[in-house]
Protein backbone atom coordinates (compact mmCIF):
# COMPACT_ATOMS: atom_id res chain seq x y z
CA UNK A 1 0.00 0.00 0.00
CA UNK A 2 1.24 3.28 -1.02
CA UNK A 3 2.16 5.41 2.04
CA UNK A 4 0.41 8.71 1.94
CA UNK A 5 3.13 11.80 2.40
CA UNK A 6 1.11 14.86 2.90
CA UNK A 7 -3.11 15.60 3.01
CA UNK A 8 -4.38 18.93 2.93
CA UNK A 9 -8.17 19.28 3.39
CA UNK A 10 -9.92 22.59 2.95
CA UNK A 11 -6.92 24.52 3.81
CA UNK A 12 -7.79 27.96 3.36
CA UNK A 13 -6.07 31.18 4.33
CA UNK A 14 -6.78 35.01 4.36
CA UNK A 15 -4.75 38.34 4.49
CA UNK A 16 -7.01 40.99 4.89
CA UNK A 17 -9.60 40.86 2.43
CA UNK A 18 -7.27 38.62 -0.12
CA UNK A 19 -7.96 35.00 0.11
CA UNK A 20 -4.35 33.28 -0.49
CA UNK A 21 -5.74 30.02 0.10
CA UNK A 22 -9.26 28.65 -0.77
CA UNK A 23 -10.33 25.10 0.31
CA UNK A 24 -7.22 23.68 -0.55
CA UNK A 25 -7.77 19.62 -0.66
CA UNK A 26 -4.46 17.81 -1.97
CA UNK A 27 -2.45 14.62 -1.45
CA UNK A 28 0.86 13.48 -2.09
CA UNK A 29 1.46 10.04 -2.33
CA UNK A 30 5.34 8.91 -0.85
CA UNK A 31 7.68 8.52 -4.11
CA UNK A 32 5.45 11.43 -6.13
CA UNK A 33 7.37 14.37 -7.60
CA UNK A 34 4.57 16.81 -6.97
CA UNK A 35 4.82 19.89 -8.82
CA UNK A 36 3.09 23.49 -8.03
CA UNK A 37 2.22 25.28 -11.22
CA UNK A 38 0.46 28.47 -10.88
CA UNK A 39 0.87 32.60 -11.57
CA UNK A 40 2.36 35.00 -8.99
CA UNK A 41 -0.08 35.09 -6.58
CA UNK A 42 -1.62 32.21 -7.21
CA UNK A 43 -1.38 30.73 -3.84
CA UNK A 44 1.81 28.76 -4.14
CA UNK A 45 3.89 29.91 -1.44
CA UNK A 46 1.00 30.63 0.81
CA UNK A 47 0.38 26.74 0.60
CA UNK A 48 3.93 25.70 0.95
CA UNK A 49 4.53 27.54 4.30
CA UNK A 50 1.30 26.33 5.64
CA UNK A 51 2.30 22.88 5.46
CA UNK A 52 6.10 23.75 6.86
CA UNK A 53 3.92 25.39 9.38
CA UNK A 54 5.28 28.91 9.00
CA UNK A 55 1.71 30.40 8.57
CA UNK A 56 -0.84 29.23 10.51
CA UNK A 57 -3.99 28.57 8.42
CA UNK A 58 -7.49 29.90 9.56
CA UNK A 59 -9.07 26.58 7.99
CA UNK A 60 -8.48 23.04 7.01
CA UNK A 61 -6.39 20.62 8.25
CA UNK A 62 -3.10 19.35 7.54
CA UNK A 63 -1.45 15.66 7.89
CA UNK A 64 1.87 14.53 7.54
CA UNK A 65 3.21 11.05 7.44
CA UNK A 66 -0.53 10.01 8.27
CA UNK A 67 -0.32 12.16 11.13
CA UNK A 68 -2.49 15.31 11.79
CA UNK A 69 -2.30 15.76 15.87
CA UNK A 70 -0.06 18.65 16.95
CA UNK A 71 2.79 15.97 18.31
CA UNK A 72 2.44 13.66 15.19
CA UNK A 73 3.02 16.98 12.97
CA UNK A 74 6.01 17.94 15.06
CA UNK A 75 7.65 14.81 14.65
CA UNK A 76 7.19 14.74 11.25
CA UNK A 77 8.62 17.78 10.14
CA UNK A 78 12.20 16.39 11.29
CA UNK A 79 11.11 14.26 8.64
CA UNK A 80 10.67 17.14 6.01
CA UNK A 81 13.86 19.63 4.10
CA UNK A 82 12.23 22.68 3.30
CA UNK A 83 13.09 25.53 0.86
CA UNK A 84 10.70 28.65 1.05
CA UNK A 85 11.37 31.86 -0.71
CA UNK A 86 15.09 33.06 -0.72
CA UNK A 87 16.67 31.14 1.93
CA UNK A 88 17.67 32.28 4.93
CA UNK A 89 20.77 32.28 7.10
CA UNK A 90 23.03 34.51 9.66
CA UNK A 91 25.24 36.79 7.30
CA UNK A 92 28.19 36.70 10.11
CA UNK A 93 28.73 32.91 9.45
CA UNK A 94 30.33 30.94 6.88
CA UNK A 95 28.19 27.90 4.60
CA UNK A 96 29.08 25.26 7.04
CA UNK A 97 28.78 27.47 10.59
CA UNK A 98 25.28 27.67 9.17
CA UNK A 99 24.40 24.60 8.22
CA UNK A 100 26.81 23.42 11.26
CA UNK A 101 24.38 25.77 13.54
CA UNK A 102 21.41 23.72 11.81
CA UNK A 103 22.99 20.57 12.38
CA UNK A 104 23.19 21.36 16.21
CA UNK A 105 19.73 22.56 15.99
CA UNK A 106 18.27 19.44 14.41
CA UNK A 107 20.31 16.71 16.43
CA UNK A 108 21.90 15.28 13.49
CA UNK A 109 24.44 13.46 14.55
CA UNK A 110 27.78 13.30 12.39
CA UNK A 111 29.98 16.84 11.91
CA UNK A 112 30.39 15.79 9.17
CA UNK A 113 27.27 16.10 7.64
CA UNK A 114 27.22 19.64 6.75
CA UNK A 115 30.45 19.34 4.61
CA UNK A 116 28.54 16.61 2.80
CA UNK A 117 25.99 19.03 1.77
CA UNK A 118 27.95 21.45 1.15
CA UNK A 119 29.31 19.34 -1.41
CA UNK A 120 26.49 17.88 -2.91
CA UNK A 121 25.31 21.53 -3.60
CA UNK A 122 28.51 22.69 -5.07
CA UNK A 123 29.51 24.89 -1.99
CA UNK A 124 32.39 22.92 -0.28
CA UNK A 125 34.86 25.22 -1.93
CA UNK A 126 33.57 28.46 -0.30
CA UNK A 127 35.50 28.67 2.88
CA UNK A 128 35.56 31.69 5.00
CA UNK A 129 33.23 33.15 2.92
CA UNK A 130 30.56 34.90 4.79
CA UNK A 131 26.47 34.14 3.76
CA UNK A 132 26.38 37.59 3.59
CA UNK A 133 29.00 38.31 0.59
CA UNK A 134 27.26 35.38 -1.44
CA UNK A 135 25.72 35.49 -4.77
CA UNK A 136 21.90 34.55 -5.09
CA UNK A 137 23.18 31.15 -6.38
CA UNK A 138 25.19 30.62 -3.72
CA UNK A 139 22.39 31.72 -1.44
CA UNK A 140 19.82 29.02 -3.18
CA UNK A 141 22.05 26.39 -3.67
CA UNK A 142 22.85 26.90 0.69
CA UNK A 143 19.15 26.63 0.95
CA UNK A 144 19.01 23.60 -0.72
CA UNK A 145 21.61 22.42 1.17
CA UNK A 146 20.11 22.66 4.49
CA UNK A 147 17.10 21.06 3.11
CA UNK A 148 18.52 17.88 1.82
CA UNK A 149 21.24 17.75 4.98
CA UNK A 150 19.15 15.55 7.50
CA UNK A 151 18.18 13.21 4.80
CA UNK A 152 14.64 14.33 4.52
CA UNK A 153 11.55 12.07 3.33
CA UNK A 154 9.52 14.43 1.85
CA UNK A 155 10.86 18.04 0.30
CA UNK A 156 9.41 21.02 -0.09
CA UNK A 157 10.27 23.24 -2.54
CA UNK A 158 9.47 26.73 -3.67
CA UNK A 159 11.48 28.12 -6.28
CA UNK A 160 14.39 26.19 -5.45
CA UNK A 161 15.83 26.90 -9.31
CA UNK A 162 15.65 30.73 -8.84
CA UNK A 163 19.28 32.42 -9.75
CA UNK A 164 20.83 29.76 -10.57
CA UNK A 165 22.53 29.24 -14.13
CA UNK A 166 21.73 26.63 -16.41
CA UNK A 167 24.51 24.50 -15.18
CA UNK A 168 23.21 25.46 -11.89
CA UNK A 169 19.79 24.36 -12.84
CA UNK A 170 20.91 20.96 -14.56
CA UNK A 171 22.42 19.89 -11.15
CA UNK A 172 19.75 20.83 -9.37
CA UNK A 173 17.24 18.96 -11.35
CA UNK A 174 20.10 15.48 -11.62
CA UNK A 175 20.07 15.87 -7.38
CA UNK A 176 16.33 16.12 -7.04
CA UNK A 177 15.81 12.96 -9.28
CA UNK A 178 18.53 10.60 -7.46
CA UNK A 179 16.54 11.49 -4.51
CA UNK A 180 13.47 10.65 -5.66
CA UNK A 181 14.96 7.49 -7.39
CA UNK A 182 17.67 6.45 -5.14
CA UNK A 183 16.35 7.40 -1.80
CA UNK A 184 12.92 7.49 -2.47
CA UNK A 185 12.70 11.05 -1.66
CA UNK A 186 9.26 12.58 -1.80
CA UNK A 187 8.85 15.91 -3.51
CA UNK A 188 6.40 18.75 -3.72
CA UNK A 189 7.95 21.75 -5.78
CA UNK A 190 6.41 24.86 -7.25
CA UNK A 191 8.80 26.82 -10.06
CA UNK A 192 8.11 29.25 -12.80
CA UNK A 193 9.95 27.22 -15.34
CA UNK A 194 7.40 25.20 -16.16
CA UNK A 195 9.79 23.26 -18.85
CA UNK A 196 11.92 22.73 -15.77
CA UNK A 197 9.10 21.68 -13.83
CA UNK A 198 7.79 19.19 -16.61
CA UNK A 199 11.25 17.24 -16.78
CA UNK A 200 11.03 16.70 -12.77
CA UNK A 201 7.28 16.07 -12.48
CA UNK A 202 5.75 12.54 -11.47
CA UNK A 203 1.99 14.61 -10.65
CA UNK A 204 0.86 18.45 -11.36
CA UNK A 205 -1.40 20.63 -8.69
CA UNK A 206 -2.70 23.41 -10.44
CA UNK A 207 -3.52 26.48 -8.30
CA UNK A 208 -5.03 29.66 -9.07
CA UNK A 209 -6.55 32.59 -7.34
CA UNK A 210 -6.19 30.34 -4.42
CA UNK A 211 -7.69 27.16 -5.65
CA UNK A 212 -6.13 24.15 -6.21
CA UNK A 213 -8.21 23.88 -9.88
CA UNK A 214 -6.48 20.41 -11.17
CA UNK A 215 -4.25 17.73 -9.78
CA UNK A 216 -3.06 15.77 -12.69
CA UNK A 217 -0.65 12.95 -13.14
CA UNK A 218 2.18 13.10 -15.61
CA UNK A 219 0.94 10.47 -17.73
CA UNK A 220 -2.94 12.22 -17.59
CA UNK A 221 -1.06 15.30 -18.70
CA UNK A 222 1.16 13.76 -21.48
CA UNK A 223 -2.04 12.28 -22.92
CA UNK A 224 -4.11 15.41 -22.86
CA UNK A 225 -0.78 17.37 -24.29
CA UNK A 226 0.16 15.05 -27.10
CA UNK A 227 0.24 16.25 -30.43
CA UNK A 228 -2.77 15.97 -32.42
CA UNK A 229 -4.78 16.44 -35.67
CA UNK A 230 -7.51 18.31 -34.34
CA UNK A 231 -10.60 18.26 -37.22
CA UNK A 232 -13.81 20.83 -36.56
CA UNK A 233 -16.51 18.23 -37.98
CA UNK A 234 -19.83 18.59 -38.36
CA UNK A 235 -20.47 15.51 -36.62
CA UNK A 236 -17.93 14.16 -34.57
CA UNK A 237 -19.16 10.65 -33.47
CA UNK A 238 -19.93 9.99 -37.47
CA UNK A 239 -16.30 11.19 -38.49
CA UNK A 240 -14.93 8.54 -35.23
CA UNK A 241 -17.20 5.67 -36.98
CA UNK A 242 -15.34 6.69 -40.22
CA UNK A 243 -11.37 6.99 -39.11
CA UNK A 244 -12.53 3.57 -37.36
CA UNK A 245 -13.86 1.56 -40.33
CA UNK A 246 -11.73 3.40 -43.38
CA UNK A 247 -8.71 4.28 -41.61
CA UNK A 248 -8.16 1.40 -38.69
CA UNK A 249 -7.48 3.58 -36.08
CA UNK A 250 -8.85 3.84 -32.82
CA UNK A 251 -6.21 6.25 -31.43
CA UNK A 252 -9.02 9.39 -31.53
CA UNK A 253 -10.63 11.33 -28.54
CA UNK A 254 -14.15 12.96 -29.47
CA UNK A 255 -14.26 16.52 -27.45
CA UNK A 256 -17.46 17.46 -28.45
CA UNK A 257 -20.09 17.18 -31.01
CA UNK A 258 -18.36 19.15 -33.29
CA UNK A 259 -14.45 18.76 -32.46
CA UNK A 260 -12.64 15.05 -32.78
CA UNK A 261 -8.94 14.67 -32.10
CA UNK A 262 -6.89 12.27 -33.76
CA UNK A 263 -2.98 11.25 -32.44
CA UNK A 264 -2.46 9.36 -35.81
CA UNK A 265 -1.59 10.05 -39.37
CA UNK A 266 0.50 13.18 -37.81
CA UNK A 267 1.73 14.01 -41.17
CA UNK A 268 -1.13 12.87 -43.31
CA UNK A 269 -3.72 15.60 -42.99
CA UNK A 270 -4.71 15.54 -46.09
CA UNK A 271 -4.74 12.04 -46.55
CA UNK A 272 -7.52 12.23 -43.58
CA UNK A 273 -9.49 15.12 -44.57
CA UNK A 274 -9.99 13.19 -47.66
CA UNK A 275 -11.60 10.34 -46.11
CA UNK A 276 -14.05 12.00 -44.31
CA UNK A 277 -14.92 14.11 -47.17
CA UNK A 278 -15.51 10.98 -49.12
CA UNK A 279 -17.83 9.79 -46.44
CA UNK A 280 -19.90 12.48 -45.75
CA UNK A 281 -18.26 14.30 -43.12
CA UNK A 282 -18.50 18.12 -43.13
CA UNK A 283 -14.52 19.10 -42.47
CA UNK A 284 -14.41 22.99 -41.58
CA UNK A 285 -11.03 23.28 -39.61
CA UNK A 286 -7.91 21.15 -39.36
CA UNK A 287 -4.58 21.96 -36.76
CA UNK A 288 -1.99 19.98 -35.51
CA UNK A 289 -2.37 20.73 -32.01
CA UNK A 290 0.72 19.45 -29.18
CA UNK A 291 0.28 21.45 -25.97
CA UNK A 292 3.38 21.58 -23.65
CA UNK A 293 2.89 21.97 -19.83
CA UNK A 294 3.03 26.13 -20.03
CA UNK A 295 0.09 25.99 -22.80
CA UNK A 296 -1.53 23.73 -20.55
CA UNK A 297 -1.60 25.85 -18.10
CA UNK A 298 -2.55 28.78 -19.74
CA UNK A 299 -5.67 27.27 -21.22
CA UNK A 300 -6.58 25.62 -17.79
CA UNK A 301 -6.21 29.31 -16.43
CA UNK A 302 -7.50 31.86 -18.89
CA UNK A 303 -4.97 32.30 -21.95
CA UNK A 304 -2.26 35.11 -22.45
CA UNK A 305 -1.61 35.17 -19.28
CA UNK A 306 1.74 34.51 -17.66
CA UNK A 307 2.25 31.66 -15.32
CA UNK B 1 15.33 21.89 24.38
CA UNK B 2 19.07 20.97 24.76
CA UNK B 3 19.97 20.54 20.59
CA UNK B 4 18.50 24.25 20.41
CA UNK B 5 20.55 25.37 23.62
CA UNK B 6 23.73 24.25 21.60
CA UNK B 7 22.75 25.84 18.52
CA UNK B 8 22.39 28.77 19.97
CA UNK B 9 25.96 28.76 22.02
CA UNK B 10 27.56 27.77 19.08
CA UNK B 11 26.37 30.93 16.89
CA UNK B 12 26.93 32.98 19.94
CA UNK B 13 30.00 32.37 20.12
CA UNK B 14 30.84 32.85 16.56
CA UNK B 15 29.75 36.26 16.65
CA UNK B 16 32.46 39.04 16.98
CA UNK B 17 29.97 41.18 18.71
CA UNK B 18 30.12 39.21 22.17
CA UNK B 19 33.70 39.22 22.71
CA UNK B 20 33.81 43.16 21.62
CA UNK B 21 31.28 44.06 24.18
CA UNK B 22 32.86 42.33 27.11
CA UNK B 23 36.32 43.35 26.22
CA UNK B 24 35.31 47.13 25.90
CA UNK B 25 33.53 46.56 29.12
CA UNK B 26 36.71 44.81 30.22
CA UNK B 27 39.22 47.94 29.14
CA UNK B 28 36.41 50.46 30.93
CA UNK B 29 36.30 48.96 34.02
CA UNK B 30 40.37 48.58 34.23
CA UNK B 31 40.43 52.09 32.64
CA UNK B 32 38.25 53.68 35.34
CA UNK B 33 40.38 51.57 37.60
CA UNK B 34 43.34 52.73 36.00
CA UNK B 35 42.46 56.30 36.55
CA UNK B 36 41.76 55.95 40.19
CA UNK B 37 45.77 54.63 40.36
CA UNK B 38 46.97 57.61 38.60
CA UNK B 39 44.27 60.53 40.44
CA UNK B 40 45.88 58.38 43.77
CA UNK B 41 49.41 59.11 42.40
CA UNK B 42 48.85 62.45 41.51
CA UNK B 43 46.32 63.94 44.20
CA UNK B 44 45.86 64.04 47.69
CA UNK B 45 42.12 62.31 48.39
CA UNK B 46 43.35 58.75 47.40
CA UNK B 47 40.63 56.43 46.21
CA UNK B 48 40.35 53.25 47.91
CA UNK B 49 39.12 49.44 46.79
CA UNK B 50 35.86 50.44 48.70
CA UNK B 51 35.52 53.39 46.55
CA UNK B 52 36.37 51.86 43.38
CA UNK B 53 33.55 49.17 44.19
CA UNK B 54 31.30 52.17 45.65
CA UNK B 55 31.54 53.66 42.15
CA UNK B 56 30.93 50.11 40.73
CA UNK B 57 27.64 49.71 43.11
CA UNK B 58 26.27 53.16 41.36
CA UNK B 59 26.66 51.70 37.89
CA UNK B 60 24.24 48.93 39.31
CA UNK B 61 21.05 50.36 37.70
CA UNK B 62 22.54 51.12 34.13
CA UNK B 63 23.73 47.88 34.03
CA UNK B 64 20.25 46.75 33.81
CA UNK B 65 20.64 48.83 29.95
CA UNK B 66 23.27 46.36 28.84
CA UNK B 67 21.27 43.30 29.56
CA UNK B 68 19.37 44.53 26.31
CA UNK B 69 22.87 44.18 24.46
CA UNK B 70 23.67 40.75 25.38
CA UNK B 71 20.51 39.83 24.62
CA UNK B 72 20.45 41.07 21.29
CA UNK B 73 23.68 39.32 20.24
CA UNK B 74 21.95 36.17 20.96
CA UNK B 75 18.92 36.72 18.92
CA UNK B 76 21.21 37.97 16.21
CA UNK B 77 18.39 40.21 14.55
CA UNK B 78 16.51 36.38 13.44
CA UNK B 79 13.17 38.19 12.26
CA UNK B 80 15.53 40.53 10.13
CA UNK B 81 17.44 37.57 8.49
CA UNK B 82 14.55 35.35 8.21
CA UNK B 83 16.25 32.75 10.00
CA UNK B 84 13.34 31.87 12.70
CA UNK B 85 11.49 29.87 9.87
CA UNK B 86 14.23 27.37 9.09
CA UNK B 87 13.88 26.07 12.88
CA UNK B 88 9.53 26.28 12.93
CA UNK B 89 9.35 24.65 9.69
CA UNK B 90 11.86 21.79 10.79
CA UNK B 91 9.31 21.09 13.86
CA UNK B 92 11.29 23.04 16.78
CA UNK B 93 8.40 24.26 19.17
CA UNK B 94 8.11 27.54 19.82
CA UNK B 95 8.12 27.19 23.15
CA UNK B 96 12.33 25.88 22.38
CA UNK B 97 12.95 28.78 20.63
CA UNK B 98 11.42 31.12 22.81
CA UNK B 99 12.71 29.76 26.29
CA UNK B 100 15.76 28.52 24.72
CA UNK B 101 16.97 31.45 23.78
CA UNK B 102 15.77 33.05 27.31
CA UNK B 103 18.22 30.44 28.74
CA UNK B 104 20.92 31.15 26.29
CA UNK B 105 20.78 34.73 26.92
CA UNK B 106 20.95 34.26 30.89
CA UNK B 107 23.90 32.36 30.38
CA UNK B 108 25.70 34.35 28.18
CA UNK B 109 24.86 37.42 30.16
CA UNK B 110 26.17 35.56 33.49
CA UNK B 111 29.57 34.93 31.82
CA UNK B 112 29.93 38.03 30.16
CA UNK B 113 29.44 39.25 33.45
CA UNK B 114 31.79 37.27 35.38
CA UNK B 115 34.73 38.16 33.00
CA UNK B 116 33.92 41.51 33.48
CA UNK B 117 33.65 41.32 36.99
CA UNK B 118 36.69 39.59 37.71
CA UNK B 119 38.70 42.20 35.44
CA UNK B 120 37.05 44.97 37.67
CA UNK B 121 37.87 43.09 40.99
CA UNK B 122 40.98 42.31 39.93
CA UNK B 123 42.12 45.50 39.05
CA UNK B 124 40.44 47.16 41.45
CA UNK B 125 42.38 45.07 44.07
CA UNK B 126 45.53 45.84 42.15
CA UNK B 127 45.77 49.55 42.07
CA UNK B 128 43.87 50.70 44.91
CA UNK B 129 44.44 50.44 48.80
CA UNK B 130 42.60 48.12 51.10
CA UNK B 131 41.15 49.97 54.11
CA UNK B 132 38.88 48.49 56.85
CA UNK B 133 35.98 50.49 55.14
CA UNK B 134 36.88 48.50 51.98
CA UNK B 135 35.26 45.45 53.63
CA UNK B 136 32.36 46.80 55.18
CA UNK B 137 32.02 48.21 51.60
CA UNK B 138 32.83 44.44 49.82
CA UNK B 139 30.31 43.49 52.07
CA UNK B 140 27.68 45.48 50.91
CA UNK B 141 29.01 44.73 47.33
CA UNK B 142 28.10 41.20 47.55
CA UNK B 143 24.59 41.88 49.45
CA UNK B 144 23.93 44.21 46.09
CA UNK B 145 24.79 41.72 43.61
CA UNK B 146 22.96 39.15 45.24
CA UNK B 147 19.76 41.56 45.31
CA UNK B 148 20.72 42.71 41.75
CA UNK B 149 20.55 39.62 39.91
CA UNK B 150 17.44 38.80 39.65
CA UNK B 151 16.48 42.21 38.35
CA UNK B 152 18.87 42.20 35.68
CA UNK B 153 17.37 38.88 34.97
CA UNK B 154 14.09 40.28 33.89
CA UNK B 155 15.69 42.83 32.66
CA UNK B 156 17.09 40.03 30.11
CA UNK B 157 13.36 38.59 30.23
CA UNK B 158 12.00 41.60 29.02
CA UNK B 159 14.45 42.04 26.66
CA UNK B 160 13.45 38.52 24.39
CA UNK B 161 9.90 39.51 25.07
CA UNK B 162 10.78 42.18 23.19
CA UNK B 163 12.68 41.49 20.79
CA UNK B 164 10.37 38.32 19.81
CA UNK B 165 7.52 40.14 19.69
CA UNK B 166 8.69 42.97 17.72
CA UNK B 167 10.25 42.73 14.41
CA UNK B 168 12.23 45.15 14.64
CA UNK B 169 15.51 45.11 17.02
CA UNK B 170 15.91 48.87 16.87
CA UNK B 171 12.03 49.64 17.99
CA UNK B 172 12.25 46.95 20.60
CA UNK B 173 15.43 48.77 21.92
CA UNK B 174 14.14 51.95 21.89
CA UNK B 175 10.91 50.16 23.99
CA UNK B 176 12.93 48.07 25.94
CA UNK B 177 15.21 51.48 27.38
CA UNK B 178 11.51 53.35 27.32
CA UNK B 179 10.33 50.72 29.49
CA UNK B 180 13.79 51.34 32.22
CA UNK B 181 13.69 54.42 32.16
CA UNK B 182 10.11 55.94 31.86
CA UNK B 183 7.93 53.63 33.26
CA UNK B 184 8.65 54.35 36.60
CA UNK B 185 8.10 58.09 36.09
CA UNK B 186 4.94 57.16 33.74
CA UNK B 187 3.47 55.39 37.28
CA UNK B 188 4.48 58.33 39.76
CA UNK B 189 2.12 60.12 37.32
CA UNK B 190 -0.60 57.96 37.88
CA UNK B 191 -0.18 58.06 42.03
CA UNK B 192 -0.19 61.54 41.97
CA UNK B 193 -2.98 61.98 39.54
CA UNK B 194 -5.24 58.91 39.66
CA UNK B 195 -4.94 56.86 42.69
CA UNK B 196 -2.13 56.34 45.51
CA UNK B 197 -3.02 52.32 44.57
CA UNK B 198 0.02 53.46 41.74
CA UNK B 199 2.38 53.55 45.03
CA UNK B 200 2.61 49.91 45.51
CA UNK B 201 2.61 49.24 41.70
CA UNK B 202 6.36 51.64 42.09
CA UNK B 203 7.50 49.86 44.52
CA UNK B 204 7.72 46.66 42.39
CA UNK B 205 9.58 47.85 39.19
CA UNK B 206 12.53 46.89 38.93
CA UNK B 207 14.23 50.24 38.32
CA UNK B 208 12.80 51.39 41.54
CA UNK B 209 14.23 48.48 43.60
CA UNK B 210 17.86 48.88 42.44
CA UNK B 211 17.56 52.78 43.05
CA UNK B 212 16.44 51.97 46.40
CA UNK B 213 19.41 49.73 46.75
CA UNK B 214 21.87 52.84 45.64
CA UNK B 215 20.16 55.53 48.05
CA UNK B 216 20.66 52.99 51.12
CA UNK B 217 24.23 52.90 50.14
CA UNK B 218 24.45 56.83 49.46
CA UNK B 219 22.71 57.53 52.86
CA UNK B 220 24.67 54.76 54.84
CA UNK B 221 26.90 54.80 57.64
CA UNK B 222 29.78 52.06 57.33
CA UNK B 223 28.68 50.04 60.31
CA UNK B 224 28.24 47.02 58.48
CA UNK B 225 26.10 45.22 56.02
CA UNK B 226 22.85 44.12 58.41
CA UNK B 227 22.33 48.26 58.82
CA UNK B 228 22.21 49.19 55.37
CA UNK B 229 20.59 45.78 54.12
CA UNK B 230 17.47 43.18 55.03
CA UNK B 231 16.10 40.51 54.53
CA UNK B 232 12.99 42.31 53.96
CA UNK B 233 15.02 44.12 50.92
CA UNK B 234 16.59 41.03 49.75
CA UNK B 235 13.03 38.97 49.65
CA UNK B 236 11.70 42.53 47.80
CA UNK B 237 14.40 42.55 45.19
CA UNK B 238 13.36 38.56 44.01
CA UNK B 239 9.92 38.89 44.08
CA UNK B 240 10.52 41.77 41.98
CA UNK B 241 12.67 39.64 39.86
CA UNK B 242 10.44 36.44 39.69
CA UNK B 243 7.52 38.02 38.83
CA UNK B 244 8.92 40.46 35.92
CA UNK B 245 10.40 37.08 35.01
CA UNK B 246 7.08 35.23 34.92
CA UNK B 247 4.98 38.09 33.57
CA UNK B 248 7.50 39.02 30.57
CA UNK B 249 7.80 35.39 29.97
CA UNK B 250 3.86 34.87 29.40
CA UNK B 251 3.25 37.85 27.67
CA UNK B 252 5.98 36.92 24.77
CA UNK B 253 5.14 33.61 24.57
CA UNK B 254 1.49 33.73 24.53
CA UNK B 255 2.17 36.69 21.90
CA UNK B 256 5.26 35.02 20.08
CA UNK B 257 3.07 31.22 19.66
CA UNK B 258 0.81 32.88 17.15
CA UNK B 259 2.71 34.62 15.39
CA UNK B 260 3.31 34.27 11.36
CA UNK B 261 7.18 33.57 11.00
CA UNK B 262 8.71 34.75 7.71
Amino acid sequence: MTETVLVTQNLTKKYGSVLALDHVSMTIERGQIYGLVGRNGAGKTTLIRAIASQTIPDMGAIALFGDDTAKGLEQARRRTGVMVETPSFFPFMTARENLEYYRLQRGIAGKHRADEALERVGLSGTGKKKFKDFSLGMKQRLGLGLAIMGNPDFLLLDEPVNGLDPMGIVDVRNMLIRLNQDKGTTILISSHILSELSSLATHYGFLNGGKLIEEISAEQLHDKCRECLQFTVGDSAKAAAVIERVLGSTSYEILNGEQIRLYQFLEESNQVNRVLVENGIEVYAIETRGENLEDYFISLVGGGQHA
Amino acid sequence: MLNYIKSELYKTFHRKYLYIFTGICCLLCAGVNLLAFFANEHFDNPVDFGGLLSIAMMMFPAVTYLMLITTDIVFSDEYKHGTLKNAISYGVPRWQVYFGKLLVSIFVTCLSGAVILGVFLLSAFLVAPSTEQSGFVLQWFWAYLGGAVPIWISGISLAVMLFSIIRSSTAASFVYAGVLALLGPMVQILQFYVSDFFASVYAWLPMEVLGDWSTRIITADITGVDTVFSTGLFAHSWATGVLWIFGTCLIGYLVFRKKEIK
